[in-house]
């Protein structure tokens, strides 16, 4: 592997800030928390150890959620209550997943992460329908009351939806809670579908939670990764900036562009860096 | 909304919308304190030490953990951060943005309080006690 002498360290955070803001502004158009651009572009292209990495990753994820979540908030589309019941299981799953992650080996987390980022890939292209109207009873759904409303601006009205699949949900959170920690991403991918899918919340519900949710989340592992060390301040600043003006930038000046075109160019290069990960990974 | 029999302190309708604005403003402040230390902290880095302007074997130290050491105990922060050190500020600015999501929990534990939804003071507790077990055992470990 070809050691980059090439830069300074003026150069490598100006290069991270870069990559970080076009990160950060992808990441807010297509609702994802750019940890899964974040990690390869630091490891891949400016040889960043992936433990740094990963710390600077969990950070980028942190200011991603806080930073939208103010808007999601105020239009109501956040579940609190779900967001709160599930992260019961994320935050148990997290603190697993930063543990794991300090004694698993370098090699094995290029490999794991090119193996959920390839499925991450998949995910997206998946077709996005919204569920039918007859949801199954749910018993404890409906004794925590998680069932809510939100007002759909597409539609022009108050959409009232019922949640189910509780236990499901909260043990597939769990894993997103575990990837999260060990991989330093937000895990987006994972718990949006788990929403969708599996607890049958309105997509647009499960994208606003899902964001409220990572940053909870990464909280969690962030706690571990500061104490073993793993977060650079010269790595991670330049990430939690650029990822900032990034997702800024892209909610102020671009309109949604939410076309096909975009997200299928997105896939295909989500699934030729998870191909380099697995391929880093495998060869060491 | 509110399952329990006593009267909720204020209409849950009401205070989701002024407790909404007041999370939305308190995640807010939280990240522009944090922008605001991260950039002052890098500027500061590399004003101090201007080798890592124009150094190439510093990029070394950067990218490999055992070549270099960051700062990783609260009480190392506050001090490289009251000598005026670059990297203990980017420390401090990093923390605060950390702590957004763990206050945003904690506010909304006072949410569900004034809704008098108990289940959910408990729920939500119990997730800022794993947010904090997390912090307390990664000290440990």
């Amino acid at each position: 592997m070809r050691e980059r002498n090439l830069l300074t360290p003026l150069l490598l955070c100006a290069g991270i800030f870069a990559v970080s803001m076009f990160a950060g502004s992808l990441g807010a158009l297509l609702g994802l928390g750019g940890g899964i651009i974040i990690v390869p572009a630091l490891t891949l292209m400016f040889g960043v150890d992936i433990r740094y990495a990963i710390g600077a990753s969990i950070v980028a994820v942190i200011a991603t959620s806080s930073g939208a979540a103010a808007a999601y908030v105020r239009d109501h589309m956040t579940n609190l209550r779900a967001a709160m019941f599930l992260e019961l299981g994320t935050t148990i799953g997290a603190i697993c997943g930063a543990y794991l992650g300090g004694i698993i080996s370098g090699r094995w987390l290029f490999i794991i992460f090119g193996v959920i980022m390839g499925y991450s890939a998949l995910v997206m292209l998946r077709k996005r329908q919204e569920s039918e109207k007859n949801v199954p009873p749910d018993a404890l759904a409906d004794k925590l009351q998680l069932h809510g409303e939100y007002f759909d601006a597409a539609e022009n009205k108050q959409v009232k939806y019922k949640v189910t699949g509780t236990k499901a949900g909260l043990s597939l959170m769990w894993l997103a809670g575990v990837v999260s920690g060990l991989l330093g991403i937000g895990s987006g991918a994972l718990k949006v579908p788990a929403m969708d899918l599996a607890m049958r919340l309105p997509i647009k519900v499960s994208s606003a939670t899902s964001n409220f949710m990572i940053g909870v989340t990464a909280a969690a592992s962030a706690g571990i990764y500061f104490v073993r060390g793993d977060i650079n301040p010269l790595i991670a600043a330049p990430v939690a900036a650029g990822v900032m003006v990034g997702a800024t930038i892209s909610s102020r000046i671009l309109p949604r562009l939410h076309s096909r075109i975009i997200r299928v160019t997105f896939v295909v290069v989500l699934l030729w860096i998870s191909g380099q990960m697995l391929l880093k990974g495998i060869r060491g | 909304m509110s399952s329990s029999e006593h009267k909720p302190i204020i209409d849950p309708a009401d205070a989701s919308d002024v407790m909404d604005k007041w999370i939305s403003s308190t995640l807010r402040a939280g990240v522009i304190i944090s922008a605001v230390l991260l950039i002052a902290g890098l500027i500061i880095t590399f004003a101090r030490q201007p080798e890592y302007i124009s150094s190439k074997t510093a990029v070394a130290t950067l990218r490999k953990p055992s070549l270099g050491t960051v700062p990783n105990h609260i009480d190392d922060v506050v001090s490289l951060t009251v000598n005026g050190r670059g990297r203990g500020i980017i420390m401090l600015g990093l923390l605060v943005l950390i702590a957004t999501p763990v206050i945003r929990v904690a506010l909304s534990i006072v949410v569900f309080w004034l809704e008098r939804d108990h289940i959910f003071v408990w729920i939500t507790s119990a997730v800022l006690a794993f947010l904090l077990l997390a912090l307390w055992l990664g000290r440990a470990g």
